[in-house]
């Protein structure tokens, strides 16, 4: 056979081992994406969460657990460098601030909302939401516009055009779907803003995200007109008067020390104290939460390298407008999503609703239990598989000109028709680079036809010289038959 | 447009290209002496493979229109796996095309060349592949995969991703390519070019 016609074949072989290998590669791996921000890897766009529930006359407590390699006990601080304090962490930008808490948040709902239980926390973002795209609507456009500076998880009926967050409804409609029950309560644990002094944080989602009546638990630990902070570690009760940076950077404080500032464990700022260059100070002090804020009680540990986080609180809180109100033999809808390996704002992990049944047949079946608490060892856990969810948001969603599977949303069919985690979270991480996935896409796809043409065109041309033609009685088709067919074209 | 309307028309292509392939692929089998025997038939499967390979091109082409049809172009495009869809419908055409073409101009007697007849054969497979593959997807676009994508991920390629090379890699292969087509014409070889026209006819 001849060399060229080898050198062909092993080209087109070439190409296409190299087409494997190489798949998919280039745009999406690259180290930052179109926000300027570090995408998960692909092998990172799962977690698994196990949840448990347990139910008494008074109570519900959860229990959600998941895997932590590096858990973040830590938000915002203060750093003292140049004999300034400067304030680090706590960036909702997706910029993998070492200085992000992890969370644990869920959206309960009683079937107040049509769709939650097929689309959940998806029903809660949009385009326009802060930070899901570049052009995301800056603060001063949304409060001059609707009054508000911050646009991020709003329900689809607060406005009267869900693709456009300036037709939000006037404040007296808000408070009547508010009434009416039209709201997703929204239960926050938070690592460093509250869980240690046995909190978590007790919010709902309607036009916005909003915290429910009364006091949150973490307040800012600065005093802007002396640029210090208001609190320190009490030594006495620490033996430190600052943390160490490095020693936070390297997420190396365990839930045995001294991570946080709260009334027990601190003093009022000493000025005079001879600050070194690295001493750092938690940017948030916790006091006790109060009012319908402080409805949700937290308990949490690390162990084996898993976060355990227990969430009690009373099914009837009192506060039917900003919590759902549980009952024996009711079914609700939950949707949980964690923060974790310092991330904050959507860089998270959500899951799909799962159905919670106290005392009913659900996916999450909270067992009754008598006395102080339940026997977890005897409850078997709902593992449910969250996944990175990228920037689609609801407008995207149910708008047929976007979103080829929009007409099945829009008759509120069930997600895993069409989908499933796994495969949502390779549509979300692709749904950040989309416009150039697209045009490298089209580009791949010209040059393969071409390159298809090119490899025939060469091909063709060698084999008719270097292919053995049969002849006689070695022909495939006879040259009668040949000379028939002749005659008939 | 009623989506059934779209898969009435893949499977009609589908079975039509079946049956080109497994014609092409016969008609090629041939040539191997325990087959010998059956070369009467090579006039009757060569014409089958033309007239079901036409069949379904043209019914091919006829499907991506019922597909966006149903889909936009832009939600089309917004998916990762219509986009690989898409790509596996044209690279179909593109190669059952070539099949059609080299055919008309070369001829019955293609099926006498060796490497022609080899070529041939590769052709069909290779547009069944992109048929699997496109119905593949559009299976796992109806919640009903068949399966056939976790082989093709097998090989490096997860459908779930919209397939794309890098820039340089592209680059790379019109570069190949051009080598190719340049080794190829610039060869001296040994066969009569009027022996190389005899097969063309």
């Amino acid at each position: 056979m001849s060399p060229r016609l080898i050198a062909v074949i092993a080209g087109a072989a070439l190409v296409t081992a190299l087409s494997l290998v190489f798949a998919s590669d280039g745009v999406r791996n690259g180290p930052t994406g179109p926000f300027g921000t570090e995408q998960p890897d692909t092998d990172e766009l799962l977690l698994d969460l196990d949840v448990q529930a347990a139910y008494d006359d008074d109570e519900i407590i959860m229990r959600f657990s998941w895997e932590t390699d590096a858990p973040s006990l830590y938000h915002d601080v203060l750093v003292y460098e140049g004999g300034e304090w400067v304030v680090y962490g706590g960036e909702a930008d997706g910029s993998m601030s070492p200085l992000n808490e992890d969370r644990l948040t869920f959206l309960l709902d009683d079937g107040s909302i049509d769709g939650f239980e097929h689309y959940g926390g998806f029903m809660t973002v949009y385009s326009f939401t802060r930070m899901m795209s570049p052009e995301d609507v800056d603060e001063a456009e949304s409060e001059a516009g609707i009054g508000q500076d911050d646009l991020r998880k709003m329900l689809p009926e607060t406005m009267e055009d869900p693709s456009d967050w300036r037709t939000l409804r006037s404040e007296d409609e808000i408070a009547d779907l508010r009434n009416a029950g039209y709201f997703l309560d929204l239960w926050h644990w938070r690592s460093h803003r509250s869980n240690p002094i046995g909190w978590s944080d007790d919010q709902f989602v309607l036009d916005r995200r909003r915290s429910d009546d009364g006091e949150g638990a973490a307040s800012t630990n600065f005093d802007g007109d002396l640029e210090q902070p208001e609190w320190m570690f009490d030594p006495d009760v620490t033996g430190q008067y600052a943390m160490s940076w490095e020693r936070m950077q390297n997420l190396d404080y365990t839930l045995d020390d001294h991570y946080y500032l709260s009334p027990d464990n601190a003093v009022p700022f000493d000025p005079d104290h001879d600050w070194q260059e690295g001493d750092a100070i938690p940017r948030r002090f916790l006091t006790e939460p109060e009012g319908s804020r402080a409805a949700i009680f937290a308990q949490a540990n690390i162990d084996n390298g898993r976060w355990t986080v227990e969430l009690r609180r009373a099914l009837d809180t009192g506060y039917p407008e900003d919590d759902k109100i549980l009952r024996e033999f009711g079914r609700y809808d939950l949707a949980p999503a964690v923060h974790a390996g310092n991330t904050a704002g959507r860089w998270h992990y959500v899951g799909m609703p799962v159905t919670l049944g106290l005392g009913r047949s659900a996916d999450i079946e909270a067992a009754r239990f008598d006395g102080d608490g339940p026997d977890w060892d005897a409850i078997e856990p709902t593992t449910m598989t969250l996944f990175y969810p990228g920037v689609i948001g609801w407008d995207y969603l149910v708008d047929e000109d976007t979103h080829s599977g929009a007409g099945a949303v829009n008759a509120n069919r069930s997600f895993y028709d069409a989908h499933d985690e796994e495969k949502m979270a390779y549509y979300a991480l692709e749904s950040e680079f989309r416009d150039d996935i697209i045009s490298q896409w089209g580009w791949t796809t010209v040059v393969w036809t071409l390159f298809i043409l090119a490899v025939t065109v060469a091909f063709v041309h060698l084999a008719l010289r270097y292919g053995r033609t049969r002849t006689g009685s070695e022909t495939v088709i006879r040259e009668d038959a040949l000379r028939a067919q002749e005659s008939d074209a | 447009m009623n989506p059934a309307f779209h898969s009435i028309v893949v499977h009609v292509l589908t079975g039509a290209l079946i049956f080109g392939t497994m014609a092409a692929v016969f008609m090629f089998a041939l040539r191997f002496d325990v087959l010998a025997r059956f070369r009467f038939l090579a006039p009757a499967a060569d014409i089958a493979a033309l007239a079901a390979i036409w069949l379904g091109t043209v019914v091919s082409i006829a499907g991506m229109g019922t597909g966006f049809a149903i889909h936009s172009l832009e939600s089309s495009l917004n998916s990762p796996v219509i986009r690989n869809k898409i790509s596996a419908g044209l690279l179909l055409i593109v190669t059952y095309g070539l099949y059609l073409f080299l055919r008309h101009r070369l001829g019955a007697k293609i099926w006498n060349n060796d490497l022609m007849a080899a070529f041939m054969a590769f052709l069909s497979l290779a547009g069944m592949h992109w048929n699997i593959v496109t119905n593949s997807i559009g299976g796992d676009v109806a919640g009903v995969p068949s399966g056939y994508e976790s082989i093709v991920a097998a090989s490096g390629v997860d459908t779930r991703f919209t397939y794309y090379l890098p820039t340089w890699a592209l680059l790379g292969i019109v570069v190949i390519a051009v080598a190719m087509l340049v080794l190829s014409f610039t060869d001296r070889g040994a066969k009569d070019p009027a022996e190389e026209e005899s097969l063309v006819g």
